[in-house]
């Protein structure tokens, strides 16, 4: 059930009236239901999975009181081993389920490529939905409990919503326990404000995934069905559509899940800040996917010794954190070589001496300066290169596209995509006009007019309803 | 929660009206499916030959040619569940029925409407044709679960513009030779798109079902099933899925040899068709349509 369906809709408005109206303000009792319906939407999606979900669940709610019982008896060692047993059980889940095929397949392919026949037997394994993200978030609370910055919660409820919560649960944002379970220890009365809030980022969500990400997915896919036969303009224009195609749907996801957590009342983990205004990679990497550069940057990119340390160490420290980041985006060495390629693009940031950027862009004023305006330029084509290896089914692939892009009918004018252009530009307008508001929608201060206010979001509505592309799968909720 | 509740209200009443509105006047407007059940509800008693199929037989078959009472049933992406559907809804009602023209294209055998890019087309059945297998609150029951294509339906009646799209034989009208693309003979894309990939081929022995289903009942009231490819350009058959190709043949020459009155001619690569008998490179202009309908007619009178 994808959060823009009919299902998932109909599924929301029952939970929302049993949440507020037959449970309100009885937080126990809401946490349980919460639980609930968690459970009921992943096992909608992978029942067979589900097990795994509540076992997983089960393994680090007992670790996290075990880690805090040592720590408080001053055996700190043994509460060391628990966590570092945390984190092992973490990976061992995603190596299984997500990795033990491509390692396989990749050691095979490396003696072969040496002259030995081997005969690898593959392993028809599941890939359970969102493990990525609630592993993540598991081996995030076990740390923060070792670390004693997080009291273990001593309630399964609480605790098996905080790891399934269902808007967040198949593709993020990565909610940091210290932040999310004390929200589900307090009361939660409706808020106005909030659900407003979050009605209006739920449909600007919509909008992006629906309208922008799935009508720019069939131009993009057209292109990469056929790079080979396409000029290098189209493969160029391609490549652009990508950019964006991948940012307004998982953005486009990010924003429906935390809309709709805001309607439930809770403060979930910004994901996206307008990453395509960035002026150098170290801020587009602060902008784009936050809630996992954070989690990287805590959990691995600090405790290696982070940049306060040699240039050398600090760079090769960049250099792992990036591998792993696209590594954890799935089992093949195109994902590794994105990664890797982005931790390249910060050896420049590390070299020189760092530059202090203001937080908006251009804060203030209508348009940006000429070296703002080029930075970002450079950025986003240093993004979309990446992104190429990110879309790719293989390295060979990504290195062919890249070579037809340079080919001699590079200046011709693109065979595709005309209308893309438009969505684009729209959404690029919106976005540039609030860079200031968490999202467009947030129109409070420019539109005072409630006629206006509504008229907006009926347009929206409209646009959503007649201009939506074939409805396509969520990027990220392969990862 | 109260005034939250009321200004939720108000802001979707106007929608919700706007939705419905669009839902009635949607399925009031003619289309190529209620008006192919109207005419077999009309002419069930005297129709002699049914062609089943998708776009490559609904574009490609023209019963004007016809010396018989024919009728095409096809439709653009009709898989073999509607065609097995339509045919098992027929049968009995049609007690002149002596031959069924079905084409077995490369994709036929692995195709689910619902899970392809036409999954809105299964609404269709469900609304115009009483396929009654989507239940209860199903995307299937409504035309506003696509809604471009239901606000289209709507102007389209307001504008008292034809939308059936098909001639009265239940041929498809609109791929004219003079409406011919620029690309029209790029057929790789279409190849790959007619290429199965692991989860369809998940749909093979389901389909071949179907098809088994088809040729029983043809059986069983001595029905002549007439199972045929039609023609394509080289450009769309060089790309091709062999395999998918091999296992197509196989199947096609069990339910031939299983079942009386299976007959299957493969026109895939027949050069008595030039590039004007085509519209792109695996659909057929109305002139090939005609040229294919004849060569069936010789076939039916044999």
């Amino acid at each position: 059930m994808s959060v823009n369906s009919i299902e998932f809709l109909l599924f929301f408005i029952i939970a929302f009236f049993v949440y507020f109206f037959l449970l309100k303000e009885k937080t126990k009792k809401q946490n349980a239901f919460l639980l609930l319906a968690s459970y009921f939407f992943y096992g909608y999606a992978d029942l067979k999975m589900l097990p795994l979900l509540i076992l997983a669940t089960l393994v680090y709610y007992y670790l996290g009181i075990g880690i805090a019982h040592f720590n408080l008896n001053g055996t700190k060692k043994r509460g060391s081993t628990l966590t570092t047993l945390g984190i092992a059980f973490g990976i061992v889940l995603l190596l299984y389920f997500k990795y033990l095929n491509f390692f396989v397949t990749s050691f095979s392919e490396m003696f072969e490529s040496v002259g030995f026949h081997t005969d690898p037997h593959t392993f028809n394994i599941i890939l359970p939905l969102g493990i990525s993200f609630f592993t993540f978030r598991l081996i995030g609370y076990v740390i923060e409990v070792n670390r004693g910055t997080l009291e273990p919660t001593r309630n399964i409820l609480t605790f098996g919503t905080y790891v399934a919560f269902f808007p967040s649960l198949l593709s993020g944002p990565i909610d940091r326990p210290q932040k999310f379970i004390p929200q589900l220890e307090k009361k939660r009365p409706f808020n106005y404000e909030m659900a407003v809030d979050g009605l209006r980022q739920v449909l600007w969500g919509m909008f992006k995934k629906m309208v922008v990400a799935d009508n720019l997915a069939n131009v993009v896919n057209t292109i990469w069905s056929d790079y080979s036969n396409q000029s290098g303009s189209t493969l160029l224009l391609g490549a652009i559509f990508y950019s964006f195609q991948i940012y307004a749907d998982f953005s486009g996801y990010s924003d429906m899940a935390i809309g709709i957590s805001k309607i439930l009342g809770f403060d979930v983990a910004k994901n996206f800040n307008y990453p395509y205004f960035s002026r150098n990679m170290s801020e587009f990497w602060r902008k784009w996917h936050m809630s996992l550069t954070s989690w990287l940057t805590d959990y691995i990119y600090i405790p290696l010794g982070g940049s306060r340390c040699n240039k050398a160490r600090h760079f090769l420290n960049t250099m792992i954190v990036f591998t792993l980041c696209g590594f954890w985006h799935g089992a093949n060495w195109t994902f590794v070589l994105w990664g890797a390629y982005n931790g390249l693009l910060f050896l420049p940031l590390v070299l020189r001496k760092k530059k202090k950027l203001s937080k908006v862009v251009a804060e203030g004023k209508l348009l940006p300066n000429i070296t703002d305006l080029l930075n970002m330029l450079g950025t986003f084509l240093l993004a979309t290169l990446g992104w190429i290896l990110f879309r790719a089914e293989s390295v060979g692939q990504a290195f062919d596209y890249i070579a037809h892009i340079f080919n001699v009918s590079k200046l011709a004018i693109p065979s595709k995509g005309e209308i893309g252009i438009l969505y684009i530009v729209v959404l690029v307008m919106a976005e540039w006009l609030q860079r200031k508001q968490e999202f467009p929608l947030q129109i409070e201060a420019v539109i005072k007019s409630p006629v206006l206010k509504w008229g907006l979001y009926y347009l929206v509505i409209v646009l959503i309803l007649f201009f939506s592309g074939s409805t396509s799968q969520f990027i990220y909720s392969q990862f | 929660m109260k005034h939250f509740l009321q200004r939720i209200f108000f802001f979707i009443v106007p929608l919700v009206l706007i939705l419905i509105g669009i839902e009635v006047l949607a399925r009031k407007a003619p289309n190529a499916y209620s008006f192919k059940k109207e005419w077999m509800d009309k002419n069930n008693q005297s129709v002699e030959g049914l062609i089943l199929g998708s776009s490559h037989s609904f574009y490609g078959i023209n019963p004007q040619y016809m010396k018989s009472k024919c009728f095409n049933l096809a439709n653009v992406s009709q898989t073999l569940y509607y065609d097995d559907f339509l045919f098992s809804e027929y049968i009995d009602k049609c007690p002149k029925l002596s031959f069924v023209i079905l084409p077995i294209s490369a994709s036929t055998l692995y195709g689910k409407l619902e899970n392809g890019s036409e999954w809105y087309r299964a609404i269709y059945y469900k609304l115009y044709m009483g396929c009654n297998n989507h239940k209860g609150l199903s995307k299937y029951n409504f035309e506003i679960s696509n809604i471009k294509n239901a606000k289209g339906k709507v102007l389209a009646l307001l504008q008292n513009k034809d939308i059936i799209k098909c001639n009265s034989f239940g041929y498809g009208s609109e791929y004219r030779l003079r409406n011919k693309g620029k690309n029209w003979d790029d057929g790789a894309l279409s190849a790959r798109r007619h290429t199965a990939d692991a989860s369809k081929w998940l749909y093979f022995h389901t389909n071949e079902g179907y098809l088994e289903h088809i040729a029983k009942r043809c059986q069983e009231r001595k029905i002549r099933l007439i199972l045929i490819t039609v023609p394509a350009r080289p450009s769309y058959y060089t790309n091709l899925n062999e395999a998918q190709m091999n296992q197509n043949t196989t199947a096609i020459k069990r339910i031939e040899d299983k079942f009386n009155d299976v007959v299957y001619y493969n026109f895939l690569k027949d050069n008595r068709f030039q590039s004007d008998d085509f519209f792109d490179a695996d659909h057929l202009s109305e002139i090939g349509a005609k040229k294919l309908t004849m060569i069936l007619q010789d076939i039916v009178s044999k």
